[in-house]
């Protein structure tokens, strides 16, 4: 794998949002984009902010800031209707109506532990038919080796982990196989408890890592009324989507400007030829192929 | 035994003695107690079938608890002779048995005798209904030496000739020779009032409308849920009809704040109030048909969490009461022995979802007073303020809400980089000198008052 040169420069979170804006188009096909509020945690950078403004043209917006220092935010937003509420997830979550299409982005920075899947049940016995939720935890299996198990079970419960999950099991990213299973359960369950009959599809599993290992979970959430809208979405044509445990792992190295531009060029691959670029392995090469059309600008210096 | 001539014959009869062994096997002595209350409860249900407020006025359960005696007397209708000839003391109910009345209790048929037996061996019942009325003794140890397949029992008197006004009508049973292991229970004070707890939450609906239920020489009181509830902090509270099943169960959902403590030092970590002498109320309650099957709950059944998510003292405040009727009783979610939750079944899935979303909001809603109380000036904590202000009222005059209804955050321009916290520790004497002379209790509101004051007379204008 290509040697890192840049710690600011994350090239794989910004593919998996351009990955997730893209297949959000698709929702087209249940509600026109307009209709759907974004609530996402901004940051002070409020990436995902712009692009689901820009790329989509949702207008209506909330960011939830744990932070409070609402000046700073507010600086920082890039438009000036998005919404800032201040303080966790937890206490805004409980009140959302149950009518608004949404796409609510939970992205952690703390591994899966009972906050996290005690949101994520409020979000899912709430969310209005249609929307879109997705959660991201840190995947990183706890060290040593031998209390991977042990710290998963304090985190969430000894009774929510699977059968069969063992301290080899939650190596590399068997932790994040096992996350992903914990957050469907957790997420069926709620829905089943609301009788409307909702049910939970999932389209985004995907795992990347810049620095820490990372796993995204998203998916919709229908009543049997929506499935035929949800069948025309065509999310199968999409190559990075994931019906089931099976994971898009976004594995495109962190590159320079040059090595980019002298790939690029030859693009796309004939099934003969293979990509070349000195000091870049062929891990890297097919990351990048793989996702080259998503890889985000690449900064001239940092 | 007489033994069958017939050699393709094979012996199955099942003997008295290992079916009555077998038969209070599953039931505790205080479910075996509440079922005979549950019975003249559903007498008096029967008697007064119109619902208005003090409907079971003038209508009494006396229980006598003795080591050497069980008694228990109503006056809540009585039992028809020819019901207890043909159903009341039968195992298992008939199948063609006439529909219960909607909203009773009693379902599997077999309550009041497994009860008695689970009691004691020498049984009197004593009653006087609408057109009949009956002695009944059993002495049980006699009954099951009786190796013969009669399983019948005899009335000593019977009249099915002579009316009887309401007046007039109540039911009577005795138990004596107590199984050794009740007579010691019947001793013991904290058995005693483990009884009266659980009568005075199961049956309060029943005392508020008007029923006297006493306990040896104690009145019991029902236990009344309030909420605060105002215009701008109301709690959440739901209805709706669940259909399973081909029949219909109907929920009502209240989550909020206590409305019969005050609101004081919300958020507080400490365990106040929260030992054995006075078990926190805070929780969850659920009713099924008016009785009560969970009490104060504070377990991941009702969806508090694992771990970090668990019940704590800081949410002591929490009330949710849940109410869930049906006129077919065999839909609600209870157990067989109608004490506990069912927890597989779809209804109760159905009621859970609810209460954890009910719990997560109001939840919220305390964090968020607990958050104001912490980082912000008493005259600036809007949540705090309206939970205070809010008098505390009985559920039936909650308004309906699918939300809680709390202030909304206002804008806030204090920004925290210009802020810094103190925290330190006082001797107690001293602290209480203090809060008493400025008229608070909150320790937070002393470190704030306290500073005040240096700033004031210490630090010159700028």
């Amino acid at each position: 794998m290509a040697t890192k040169y840049s710690y600011a420069f994350r090239p794989r979170k910004q593919i998996q949002r351009l990955l997730i804006v893209d297949a959000c188009q698709r929702l087209q096909a249940i509600a026109p984009l307009e209709e759907y509020e974004y609530i996402g945690f901004g940051g002070f950078e409020f990436v995902d902010f712009d692009l689901f403004r820009r790329r989509l043209g949702i207008s209506k917006m909330v960011s939830w800031e744990k932070n409070h220092d609402p000046s700073r935010y507010e600086f920082n937003r890039p438009f000036a209707d998005i919404k800032l509420q201040f303080g966790p997830a937890s206490q805004h979550l409980p009140f959302l109506d149950k009518a608004t299409l949404r796409i609510v982005w939970l992205d952690y920075t703390q591994g899966l532990d009972d906050e996290v899947l005690q949101d994520v049940s409020t979000a899912s016995a709430r969310l209005a038919p249609g929307s879109l939720l997705i959660v991201t935890v840190n995947a990183v299996p706890a060290k040593p080796s031998e209390r991977r198990r042990q710290q998963l079970a304090e985190s969430v419960g000894e009774d929510r982990i699977p059968n069969g999950v063992d301290n080899a099991s939650l190596a590399r990213w068997g932790l994040a196989d096992t996350q992903r299973a914990i957050l469907s359960t957790t997420i069926t369950n709620t829905l089943d408890g609301r009788g409307d009959g909702a049910l939970f599809r999932q389209v985004f599993n995907f795992r990347y890592a810049d620095g820490a290992q990372m796993l995204t979970m998203g998916g919709i959430i229908l009543t049997p009324a929506l499935i035929q809208a949800f069948g025309v979405c065509k999310f199968e044509q999409l190559a990075h989507v994931s019906f089931d445990e099976r994971p898009v792992i976004i594995s495109a190295p962190a590159l320079t400007a040059k090595e980019a531009l002298h790939i690029n060029r030859q693009l796309p691959l004939a099934e003969t030829d293979t990509l070349e670029c000195p000091g870049l392995d062929s891990d890297d090469m097919d990351g990048y192929q793989r996702f080259y059309r998503w890889y985000p600008p690449i900064p001239a210096a940092i | 035994v007489p033994s069958s001539r017939d050699p393709k014959r094979v012996e199955a009869t099942p003997e008295k003695r290992f079916f009555i062994s077998m038969l209070v096997k599953d039931i505790e002595l205080i479910p075996a107690i509440l079922d005979l209350v549950d019975n003249s409860i559903d007498g008096a249900k029967r008697l007064r079938q119109r619902k208005r407020s003090q409907r079971f006025s003038g209508l009494y359960v006396r229980l006598d608890l003795k080591p050497d005696r069980f008694f228990i007397e109503d006056n809540c209708g009585g039992i028809e002779a020819s019901h207890a000839r043909e159903y009341a003391f039968r195992f298992g109910r008939p199948q063609n048995t006439v529909q219960q009345h909607a909203g009773e209790v009693g379902q599997f048929g077999v309550g009041m005798k497994r009860a008695l037996f689970k009691l004691g061996s020498s049984l009197w019942i004593e009653s006087v209904a609408h057109h009949s009325s009956f002695i009944l003794p059993v002495d049980v140890d006699e009954w099951a030496q009786d190796l013969s397949p009669d399983w019948s029992f005899e009335f000593q008197e019977v009249d099915e000739a002579t009316d009887h006004s309401t007046n007039e009508q109540g039911t009577k049973i005795e138990v004596t020779k107590l199984h050794p292991s009740v007579s010691t229970d019947f001793q013991n004070e904290s058995f005693l009032s483990r009884v009266r707890a659980a009568l005075e939450l199961r049956h309060q609906e029943a005392l508020q409308a008007g029923i006297e239920l006493e306990l040896g020489d104690i009145k019991l009181t029902p236990i009344v849920p309030l909420l605060r509830s105002s215009d701008q902090f109301s709690p959440m509270h739901i209805q709706q009809d669940i259909n399973i099943n081909g029949g219909t169960v109907h929920m009502e959902l209240f989550a909020g704040i206590a409305g019969e403590q005050p609101v004081v030092n919300v958020g507080d970590d400490d365990g106040e109030g929260e030992n054995f002498r006075k078990p926190s109320r805070a929780g969850w309650y659920l009713f099924c048909n008016d009785r009560l099957l969970l009490a104060s709950d504070q377990t991941q059944l009702t969806g508090w969490g694992t771990a970090g998510a668990a019940y704590h003292p800081q949410y002591r405040l929490f009330r949710g009461y849940v109410y869930l009727t049906a006129a077919d009783s065999s839909l609600l979610p209870w157990n067989t022995t109608k004490t506990g939750v069912d927890e597989d079944s779809a209804v109760f899935r159905r009621v859970q979802s609810e209460m954890f979303d009910a719990l997560r909001m109001v939840q919220a809603v305390i964090n968020r007073a607990k958050k104001e109380r912490q980082d912000r000036d008493p005259d600036d904590r809007p949540v705090l303020s309206a939970m205070t202000a809010a008098p505390s009222v009985t559920l039936d005059v909650v308004p309906e809400s699918d939300t809680f209804v709390v202030p909304a955050d206002p804008p806030r321009t204090r920004r925290s980089s210009t802020t810094k916290k103190i925290a330190y520790t006082v001797d107690a004497p001293i602290f209480e000198r203090v809060a008493d002379e400025l008229g608070t209790s909150s320790a937070a509101d002393v470190g704030r008052l306290t500073f005040r004051y240096y700033v004031e007379h210490e630090i010159p204008d700028e």
